[in-house]
């Protein structure tokens, strides 16, 4: 049996750390699962998921990859998800949409604009911003997965006069017409938006019946 | 995030770049509305865009907010007016335009296009009335726009239809004197007129369609504009061969905002999609011109030598963007150069470095042709016509749409400006040479012969 902890590492980035970790995990036995990293001005990131014996100690995890790490200065945190309370990931209905906003930089922008889509019940699955023209502006793209029930019109509408109220221009996009603008293969409708237009269709039907007993 | 940058050059073209879909243009089949009675008539039009039409406007405005596009305008266009109203009188036609101006006002749309005859190779008796009808049709309505197929090149140019036509565009000026003739804008007279085609006044449901279709015309000079700036700065020693790779790159993401939108509003609304119309269509404003490209690509003054071989490289890029980006690409799809509606165009007039015989020399590569164009208001018709066939000629013989909107101004004369307001702009008006010296050729009438075909030097 294998126990799946989350583990994150931060550090000042240079050459080598990612190859110290990865050997800190095999001699601990360790499977990575999934591993997602960043660079974001000089500093790196990484948050993985990975698969260690059930034996294995979680201080121990912790201890052996800092030591193996030491002369990069790592710093690292580990969660093991048996013992959080994670929150319902519903597939159902969800549409990726892209919030962008630009404008002049202020504190508190990030906050007002995610307290609102948190109101919304609408996940925020990423996040990129960073200021720009030396610190004039400010530039935001946010990920986020929306609940089929959400009003789009009404929701841009609201986030528009929320970015304008604080010098901002925001605007919500679904993700198809980034693909369609970017991406030379062919336009493709979201299948959400086929099977729950055209139920009577033929691949709605299909869709809709037991596929077996 | 891997695509902040798609993402933000793609908002980038919407906010700054002037990007929209400039119309989401509904086809409408009326052929069975066809009775012998006027009202009947009427009644059954109502009827069947009422109920084609209703919810037009909020699946726009859901679309549109969805992707955060701006979906400017709403249109319909019908099956040629002359074909289902065939059997009516003048008065019974005027009728008939009404009833399409209310329907197209109840469905909240800017312009219903359709008040149309297909005259290339003959006129039917009603064919003769819908254009005899056209200057109480065109000052009497609002959102109804007209248009006559008067040249093919299978069929050659019907010059009987053209000298008709002549003396009804000075009708039409007459009637709308009162704002400077503009009647004559809503009048496209066409050599070979595609059969779908989302923009106005050309629009008109085609032959073979289905009883419900949805067009979009896609627009964007600002955004092809702004890439070529762009290349500029990266690159100030590129070549034409450089330029025309990043109008078609550009061309391809425009119309790419086309067919998805043109795909969803058609799915929500459960009818066909048709074709979606990639045109440089410029807009008055500073930032959406075609003219300001081509300044661009090098031209210091608009008509100067050199302009037609850069409108033709313009224009073929724009095509060849087009149809890699959707196998539904139709309509007119290249650059438009409507010399009030596009701000460079009209100075250049204004100056006097373009000239009506250049521009018709670079309509004879571009996407339509001599495209609201004012000229004195005391042209005689038949230099008018003279003016329309040449253009014809150029669409017939050179197997390409050609079209003309010339708007005779009266009480102005060349080189006066005249303004018509909104999208449609001012300009100057255009100084016609050796005018009233064509009547002869136009007084003979009959058909211009089909081209050949073959031996082509």
């Amino acid at each position: 049996m294998s126990k799946r902890y989350i583990i994150t590492l931060m550090a000042a980035n240079r050459v080598g750390i990612l190859a110290a970790v990865t050997t800190s995990l095999a001699e601990l036995g360790g499977d990575i699962q999934e591993v997602s990293q960043t660079v974001m001005q000089g500093f790196f990131t990484i948050i993985m998921s990975a698969e260690f014996p059930e034996h294995r100690d979680p201080s121990v995890i912790i201890d052996h990859i800092r030591g193996v790490c030491r002369p990069f200065g790592v710093e690292v945190s580990l969660k093991d998800p048996k013992l959080e309370t994670l929150q319902d990931s519903p597939s159902d209905g969800i549409e990726k949409y892209f919030l962008t906003a630009e404008g002049e930089d202020k504190p508190g922008m990030i906050r007002q604009i995610s307290a609102r889509l948190a109101q919304e019940e609408i996940d925020i699955t990423d996040v990129f911003a960073r200021r720009a023209d030396n610190g004039k502006t400010f530039v935001m793209v946010m990920e986020l997965a929306v609940p089929g029930g959400v009003d789009a019109l009404t929701l841009q509408q609201e986030l528009e006069q929320l970015g304008s109220a604080v010098g901002l221009s925001a605007a919500l996009q679904h993700e198809d017409i980034f693909s369609a603008t970017n991406d030379p293969r062919p336009v493709r409708l979201s299948m959400r938006l086929r099977k729950s237009l055209t139920p009577k269709s033929e691949t709605a039907t299909k869709v809709q019946q037991p596929t077996g007993t | 995030m891997s695509q902040t940058e798609d993402i933000l050059s793609t908002l980038r073209m919407v906010k700054q770049e002037n990007l929209d879909v400039r119309t989401v243009t509904m086809g409408i089949n009326l052929c069975g509305c066809v009775d012998r009675d006027a009202g009947k008539t009427c009644e059954l039009i109502a009827m069947t865009i009422r109920s084609a039409a209703q919810k037009l406007k909020e699946t726009c405005a859901m679309v549109s907010a969805r992707y955060g596009i701006p979906i400017v305008n709403r249109r319909l266009a019908v099956t040629p007016i002359a074909r289902i109203a065939d059997g009516l009188d003048t008065d019974g036609l005027v009728r008939v335009a009404k009833t399409l101006d209310e329907s197209a006002e109840a469905v909240q749309v800017d312009l219903i296009g359709g008040f149309s005859a297909l005259v290339h190779a003959g006129m039917t008796a009603g064919a003769i009335r819908l254009i005899e009808s056209l200057p109480a049709v065109l000052s009497q309505t609002q959102r109804v726009c007209a248009s006559v197929n008067a040249a093919s090149t299978k069929a050659g140019i019907n010059m009987t239809a053209v000298a008709l036509l002549g003396q009804k565009i000075l009708e039409i000026s007459q009637a709308t004197a009162d704002r400077n003739g503009f009647g004559c804008a809503k009048l496209c007279v066409f050599a070979n007129a595609p059969d779908n085609n989302p923009f106005m006044a050309g629009g008109f449901h085609g032959e073979g369609s289905p009883d419900t279709v949805i067009h979009i015309g896609v627009s964007g000079p600002g955004v092809v504009k702004r890439a070529l700036e762009r290349l500029h700065d990266a690159a100030p020693d590129c070549k034409l061969n450089d330029i025309a790779e990043e109008i078609k790159s550009t061309a391809f993401r425009v119309t790419r905002v086309g067919e998805l939108i043109g795909r969803e509003v058609a799915e929500r609304l459960g009818v066909p999609f048709g074709i979606v119309d990639l045109s440089l269509a410029p807009a008055p404003k500073m930032g959406d011109s075609v003219g300001e490209i081509l300044h661009l690509i090098g031209l210091d003054k608009l008509g100067a030598p050199g302009s037609t071989a850069a409108v033709a490289m313009l224009n073929d890029a724009v095509k060849k963007g087009g149809l890699f980006a959707s196998s539904s690409v139709g309509g007119l799809s290249g650059a438009f150069l409507p010399v009030t509606e596009d701000g460079a165009l009209a100075h250049a007039a204004a100056e006097g470095t373009l000239t009506l015989e250049k521009l018709e020399a670079m309509t004879s590569v571009c996407s339509l042709g001599l495209d609201m164009v004012p000229i004195p208001g005391d042209t005689d018709a038949d230099t008018l016509a003279a003016l329309m066939a040449d253009e014809l000629a150029i669409g017939v013989f050179n197997n390409k749409t050609t079209a003309t909107r010339l708007i005779p101004v009266p009480g102005k004369k060349g080189g006066d400006t005249v303004s018509f307001g909104g999208l449609f702009g001012e300009g100057p008006v255009m100084r016609i040479n050796a005018i009233g010296q064509s009547s002869r050729f136009i007084r003979h009438a009959g058909r211009i012969p089909a081209p050949l075909l073959s031996l082509r030097n």
